[in-house]
């Protein structure tokens, strides 16, 4: 031989390339034999990590979604130990929990990055942006996480996702794979011992190991069509029932998932109420009138609303308009402007009283004679002499004094010594006793005083703007009229100065 | 080249495995090393491929600061909230941080909340509502309830992408069927609440 062998290297030249390709065949074949292997050993080793820490009472969770990456992917498999009440709470470190707040139960994993001041945590996913909205209280800590078995789980969440074709996939490539890893390499001793004894028995073939045993033969064909053939009996046994129950066991474990969560939040959005009673009107709701007109409403209404909780409604009648500027000057309202109406203040006759207080304020510049506020028996705008009742009027004289006790039949009167046709606004009070001992104030101070003219004793309504004061003579005010109020009491001086205080 | 021999053969396929083992462990230890022991999270400029953001159109400011709110007062404004998400996601609002106030004032405070497009925190103007109102003349204090995103109105299914919606929301100050007095009660009240949105990946 050694003396050929130059001349069989140079007979053999010609046939090198069918000899160099089935080289080059068999360490391919030996390669992906030793990978198949090196797979299936990696991978049974990753699913027994997975899994087995189950035996001890641990748990194994699925990473569903991806709000842990770059450090747990979706896929992975996160092995936690059960947590319990005693133990701490490591702030920084990764945990499995009941996500809070959650109306489907479900466990999320997520990294606790805060104590909070209440005792609970807050927690949050590596990928997110900012921190979960919902503390988490220490009762809904499941498990800390130990162990991160990366990717084994991914068949899992395929599964439930429903991605068939790459679970298709990777079962098909996972069965090939196990097939070919399970091929017995040159030297190896045969496997499977038992098995192969009961298929030797019932099998009518002969033993496989036979032409293996001898070693692999240089002619690559007949070692080809054995091995294939070897292969066909394993291929559709514990390649595909491995895969099977790697795929029972992956259905079987529980997932967590590590949701992406993000918000926005607007801030600081407050409401608060203004104070709305104005110090003029509590003022004279202090002193518990009859009835209290501010004649704030809105031009072409009807009705004057009673402030004082007595429910008298006023009524318009007549020429007039609401809406105009009002009187007083931290009391902001509307005022309304009378050239002909009136406002008769309540819906139901009342008895007159005896004692009694007029309060208005008024602005003027008219120079004929005017009835600015008094008692009626009736609502109309007319006079009759027979049958009619009419007292307890203040007029505006033509001169614009004011004068209180001229009314039908009577005479007695007191009268301001200066007039108030200035075109400013005033605040007119007139009280009487039940001895008809009368003042009149005009913007907080008593101007005129003295006993009264005689009243009658009947039925009626306070009015405003229009009434009567002698027969066929029922003269309007024309001009402004704010802030009505009627008490069937005498105010003292004091609260008549408070009240234009809290003008 | 030679084919492999037996020897060769038979070490490399006893190494192969022990290889493998070897490669598992390292894998898992440097997986759960990266994973749970570190400390902290990412400082926020290399976010995964999946991420939620949402915005809103405030730059910070409160939507309503009402003062001196008198009965009858409403008043109606717009905020825009802008989803940017890389997974589908859903998009919900609720209230939080309400401020309460012995007077009740919450219970008189009605808000009225709709979604749709156009407009934004600025100005409401080309705002058109799309769909019937989240809630309606519902007053603030029933609107506290509503404090968490599973409780959330919405329900915006935000799809991949960056998507915006705007939120238009009335207030009315209601003080119908109340006494003056108890009206009167309410002077100098305050009441508050802060909105928020959240997003949840699907």
């Amino acid at each position: 031989m050694t003396a050929t062998s130059v001349l069989d290297a140079d007979l053999q030249r010609p046939a090198a390339t069918p000899r160099h390709a089935s080289e080059v065949r068999d360490w391919t074949r030996l390669a992906a034999v030793l990978l198949a292997r090196m797979y299936r050993t990696f991978l049974l080793g990753l699913a027994l990590i997975a899994v087995a820490p189950v035996v001890l009472g641990w748990g194994s969770y699925v990473v569903r979604s991806g709000s842990m990456e770059p450090s747990i992917q979706v896929g992975d498999v996160v092995v936690a130990k059960p947590w319990t009440e005693d133990q701490r709470v490591r702030v920084g470190r990764v945990f499995v929990y009941d996500a809070p707040a959650a109306t489907t139960p479900h466990l999320m994993v997520h990294r606790i990055v805060e104590l909070r001041d209440d005792g609970d945590y807050t927690t949050a996913g590596d990928a997110n942006d900012l921190t979960d909205v919902t503390p988490l209280p220490r009762s809904d800590i499941r498990a800390t996480a130990v162990l991160l078995v990366p990717h084994v789980g991914l068949p899992v969440t395929w599964f439930q996702t429903g991605q068939w074709l790459p679970l298709a996939a990777w079962l098909l490539l996972t069965a090939a794979a196990f097939a070919l890893a399970s091929r017995r390499l040159e030297g190896e001793p045969p496997r499977w011992r038992l098995l192969r004894l009961v298929r030797d028995r019932f099998s009518p073939r002969p033993p496989p190991d036979g032409p293996s045993g001898s070693g692999r033969p240089s002619g690559p064909g007949g070692s080809a069509t054995t091995t294939h053939g070897r292969d066909g009996v394993r291929r559709s046994r514990t390649p595909l029932l491995a895969v099977a129950s790697l795929v029972v066991v992956g259905t079987l474990a529980s997932t967590a998932s590590a949701g992406f969560t993000g918000h926005t939040r607007n801030s600081g959005s407050t409401w608060t109420a203004g104070p709305w009673a104005q110090p003029y009107v509590s003022a004279v709701l202090a002193d518990a009138p009859y009835g209290f007109w501010l004649m704030d409403e809105p031009r072409g209404a009807t009705y004057a609303a009673d402030r004082s909780g007595n429910n008298r409604t006023g009524q318009f009648y007549g020429s007039l308009q609401l809406g105009t500027p009002g009187g007083l000057p931290r009391n902001p309202g509307t005022a309304v402007d009378n050239t002909g109406g009136r406002a008769v203040l309540g819906t139901q006759a009342v008895a007159a009283p005896s004692a009694y207080s007029i309060e208005l304020w008024f602005r003027t510049t008219s120079t004929s004679r005017s009835y600015l506020a008094g008692f009626e028996d009736d609502r109309d705008a007319s006079y009759s002499l027979f049958g009619s009742e009419a007292d307890r009027s203040v007029t505006m004289e033509s001169s614009g004094r004011l004068t209180f006790g001229t009314w039908p039949g009577r005479s007695t009167a007191i009268t301001t010594p200066r007039p108030y046709n200035d075109g400013a606004w005033h605040h007119l009070v007139v009280t009487s006793t039940a001895g008809r001992a009368t003042t009149i104030y005009v913007d907080g101070a008593a101007v005129a005083s003295g006993t009264t003219s005689t009243l009658l004793s009947y039925s009626g309504f306070w009015r405003v703007g229009q009434g009567s004061i002698g027969w066929l003579n029922t003269p309007a005010f024309n001009g402004d009229l704010d802030n009505v109020a009627i008490y069937h009491s005498t105010l003292p001086a004091t609260r008549v100065a408070a009240h234009w205080a809290a003008r | 080249m030679k084919s492999p021999g037996k020897k060769t053969t038979q070490v490399l396929a006893v190494v192969a495995t022990p290889l493998a083992l070897v490669a598992l462990g390292a894998s898992v230890y440097q997986a759960s090393y990266a994973a749970f022991t570190g400390q902290t999270r990412n400082s926020g400029n290399e976010w995964a491929t999946g991420s939620v953001k949402l915005t809103d159109d405030d730059n910070g400011a409160a939507r309503f600061r009402v003062a001196n709110m008198l009965p009858g007062d409403t008043q109606t404004k717009c905020i825009t909230v802008t989803a940017d998400a890389s997974v589908p996601s859903t998009v919900k609002g609720y209230a939080i941080n309400p401020v309460t106030s012995t007077a009740k004032l919450e219970d008189r405070v009605k808000v009225t909340i709709e979604s749709g497009n156009g407009g934004s925190f600025a100005d409401c103007t080309g705002f058109a509502a799309v769909g019937a109102p989240h809630v309606s003349d519902v007053p603030l204090s029933s609107i506290a309830q509503v404090n968490t995103f599973e409780a959330g109105f919405g329900g915006w299914a935000v799809p991949t992408g960056v998507s915006s919606k705007t939120y238009r929301l009335t207030w009315r100050f209601d003080t119908e069927g109340m006494t003056q007095a108890q009206v009167d009660a309410m002077q100098g009240a305050k009441t508050g609440i802060d909105m928020q949105w959240e997003m949840q990946s699907n």
